[in-house]
């Protein structure tokens, strides 16, 4: 942002962008706070895919006059345009960035268990989750049981689980059963063959276990990228390799732009919100210094995505993850997304420990979900079962 | 007869309406005091800050809650719906795993913190005992920690690979799932969240019954023991009952501090760095305590009436609970 108001500012003289960074966990609550307040709301907010849907509601519709963003769509990946499209041809955000799921390896670790190691070799005999399974196997057998090829298996349920869409809600039918069976069913076969580290993403133990090679890969958006060469492991430059994720394409992350319905520059908000999602100066700026990739195109073409990345031992991984976003199947966002994916997580974790049946346990959450979203916001949804 | 009214210069100088009393009209001020009630306004008006925080920041919130607990109300909309939240909230499992978690949580927290937080008190008061402030000082130190750097540093003890197990293991046990993030289970969850708490607030209590112990005369034990009481006698027969006062605070602040819990649990499980990070409370919602759920179904669900709904049944069960306490302590005394 830093980089690209500066920008904006200068093709809108007398314009001034009032940027405020908001902690990650906290952007959602403060947002909802102000929508419920009418209060302190921004004229333009950038909002996570894991909490676009709680949104859907609070900003303008794009696709009307005077916005008519639909003139854009052409230039956009086309299910990133469309999941915020509602079925009644509403659209209230744009998208910025499409976070393209890709898994991060280890090289010197699937070598010395003689594995390939090779990106393509990797993306080959990595394949399906069958084969993650298996070579995950190998690794603990190799090592003595020190290393884990993933660092649990719930990564693995939420990997599998977007590649199918990652969708909670469409139309008003609950779908995490047809959507979540097979991962969970995955991510529990997983388990009993024992290849996790026993250690949750993001917990204190995760980054530790990355930078010394305990756990060999991280299936996540490719901007983890960022995160592991600024956060995570910035002292494992050339240590990572990155390739396409077992079983395919997913999104995972990236960030949506909504112009409140409650903003008070509008004019202004949308002449901002274009710059920032259209602007190929401004997206590539934005792409050199962080590795979010626009989703937006026509940015596509500068040759900065077929550069070499340093951290990745020169690997040129965008062209890589600019491919796969197009391959990522059509899914949507609804207003109860967050308590869905919670609700989710718990069940998942409960069939993954072996406590209930996959299909048993994802019934659990459906049907917590329609209770709860009857009850405390009169949304009537129903549950659809079977894949 | 009254006294002579003041006459003369002395009383003329002095002023109208505030001499009585030739002897101090020397001292009197020169101009008029302010009457009764001008002084009672300028009190009040003193006083009135913190009263008119309190009524726009504490009661107003408060009472605003209970109406928020009889409407749908969401960003999006507020609806009145009466006793609806109410009826959903007792058929709600989330709901009951809260309440019985919370309630589960108040009565180990309690047991265990109260009674070792009494022995150390008692021990402490001990009159041959050297460094005493040291060791007060010690025992309070986790209380004054902020809850983000407790929940941050226990999270590193409790980790499946971590601290604890690393030490549990080197005396031959089998690693604990503690926060139920390896197997999925929740059997440890709540010992492991009680644990921290007694560690956070055990030292407090150490301090408020060590000022009631000091409260108690020493004659009392001086008289006790020349009449030829054990030391066991001296602790059941005088120093408990004459804590009585003091336990009953601390008991109390207990009930409602463990009810409340909430940043505790947070950190460990449901914190950015929390290990059951986006599963409400971790494993089978084992840390769910009734004000977690408060917080997430308002400000990450956006169902503040629902929310407000759950924080009145708090507000209540901490009513039953209090009064419950009070009739326990003081059943057979007059206050």
């Amino acid at each position: 942002m830093e980089t690209v108001i500066p920008l904006f500012e200068q093709t809108h003289p007398g314009v001034k962008v009032n940027f405020v960074e908001q902690p990650f966990g906290d952007m959602s609550k403060k947002y909802l706070a102000a929508l419920a307040a009418k209060q302190g709301v921004p004229d333009v907010i950038g909002l996570d895919t894991s909490m676009v849907g709680q949104f859907l509601d609070a900003g303008e519709n794009l696709i009307a006059e005077p916005y008519s963003a639909g003139e854009l769509k052409k230039d956009f990946v086309d299910w990133k345009f469309n999941a915020t499209t509602t079925s009644s041809g509403q659209m209230t955000a744009m998208p910025w960035d499409v976070a393209t799921g890709v898994m991060f390896y280890r090289p010197d670790v699937f070598k010395s268990a003689g594995l390939p190691s090779e990106p393509d070799q990797v993306a080959r005999s990595l394949a399906t989750w069958d084969d993650f399974i298996k070579a995950g196997q190998v690794i603990k057998d190799k090592s003595g049981g020190q290393t884990a090829i993933v660092g649990n298996e719930h990564d693995i349920f939420n990997a599998g689980f977007w590649q199918n869409g990652g969708t909670v809600v469409q139309d008003s039918k609950i779908v995490l059963v047809p959507e979540g069976l097979q991962p969970l069913q995955t991510a529990v076969k997983a388990k009993n063959a024992a290849i996790g580290g026993n250690v949750p993403a993001w917990s204190e133990r995760w980054a530790p276990a990355l930078q010394s090679g305990k756990i060999a890969t991280v299936i996540m958006g490719g901007w983890m990228l960022g995160n592991l060469q600024n956060l995570i492991d910035p002292d494992g430059a050339g240590n990572w390799r990155v390739t396409s994720a077992p079983g395919g394409a997913f999104s995972n992350g990236g960030t949506y732009i909504q112009i409140p319905q409650l903003a008070e520059h509008k004019q202004l908000a949308w002449e901002f919100t274009r710059f920032l999602t259209t602007d190929t100066e401004a997206l590539n700026t934005v792409f050199q210094k962080t590795g979010i990739v626009p989703a937006y195109k026509p940015a596509w073409d500068s040759p900065i995505y077929d550069q070499p990345v340093a951290y990745l031992g020169g690997q040129p991984a965008f062209r890589l993850m600019v491919n796969l976003a197009q391959q990522v199947k059509p899914l949507a966002y609804s207003a109860v997304d967050a308590l869905g994916t919670d609700l989710l997580n718990a069940q998942v974790d409960l069939a993954i420990g072996g406590k209930a049946a996959p299909d048993q346990a994802l019934q659990t959450a459906a049907m917590q979900l329609q209770e709860r979203a009857q009850r405390a916001t009169d949304l009537k949804l129903s549950v659809a079962t079977g894949s | 007869m009254s006294a002579p009214l003041p006459v003369g210069e002395a009383a003329r100088s002095a002023g109208e309406g505030c001499v009585r009393d030739q002897t101090f009209a020397k001292y009197a001020p020169l101009t008029p005091t302010l009457s009764q009630r001008e002084r009672e306004l300028w009190a009040y008006a003193f006083i009135a800050p913190f009263y008119v925080s309190f009524l726009v920041f504490g009661v107003f919130p408060i009472l605003f809650s209970f109406y928020l607990a009889l409407t749908r109300w969401t960003p999006y909309q507020s609806v009145f719906i009466g006793a609806g939240n109410f009826v959903n909230l007792l058929q709600d499992n989330l709901v009951h795993t809260a309440l019985f978690n919370s309630l589960w949580l108040m009565v180990v927290i309690g047991v265990v913190q109260i009674s070792l937080a009494l022995v150390i008190a008692v021990a402490l008061n001990a009159r041959k005992l050297r460094g005493r402030e040291a060791f007060r000082g010690i025992f309070f130190l986790p209380y004054i920690t902020s809850p983000v750097v407790l929940g941050l540093v226990w999270g590193v003890i409790f980790a499946y690979t971590g601290l604890l197990n690393y030490l549990l293991g080197s005396i031959g046990i089998e690693p604990v799932d503690w926060l139920g993030y390896a197997s999925g289970s929740a059997t440890w969850i709540k010992p492991a969240i009680a644990l921290v708490t007694v560690w956070q607030f055990f030292g407090w209590n150490v301090l408020l019954f060590a000022a009631g112990l000091q409260a108690i005369p020493s004659e009392i034990f001086e008289a006790a023991r020349i009449d030829g009481a054990t030391d066991w006698d001296v602790l059941v027969r005088i120093t408990l009952p004459l804590l009585r006062r003091v336990s009953f605070f601390v008991v109390s602040i207990t009930i409602i501090g463990s009810i409340q819990l909430f940043d505790a649990p947070l950190m460990l499980l449901g914190g950015v760095a929390g290990a059951g990070s986006g599963t409400l409370g971790g494993a089978e919602s084992g840390g769910l305590t009734l004000a977690m759920l408060v917080y997430e179904t308002a400000f990450s669900y956006g169902q503040f009436g629902y929310a407000a709904a759950i924080s009145v049944l708090m507000f209540g069960v901490l009513v039953v609970l209090t009064v419950a306490n009070r009739r326990l302590f003081f059943r057979n005394l007059e206050d």
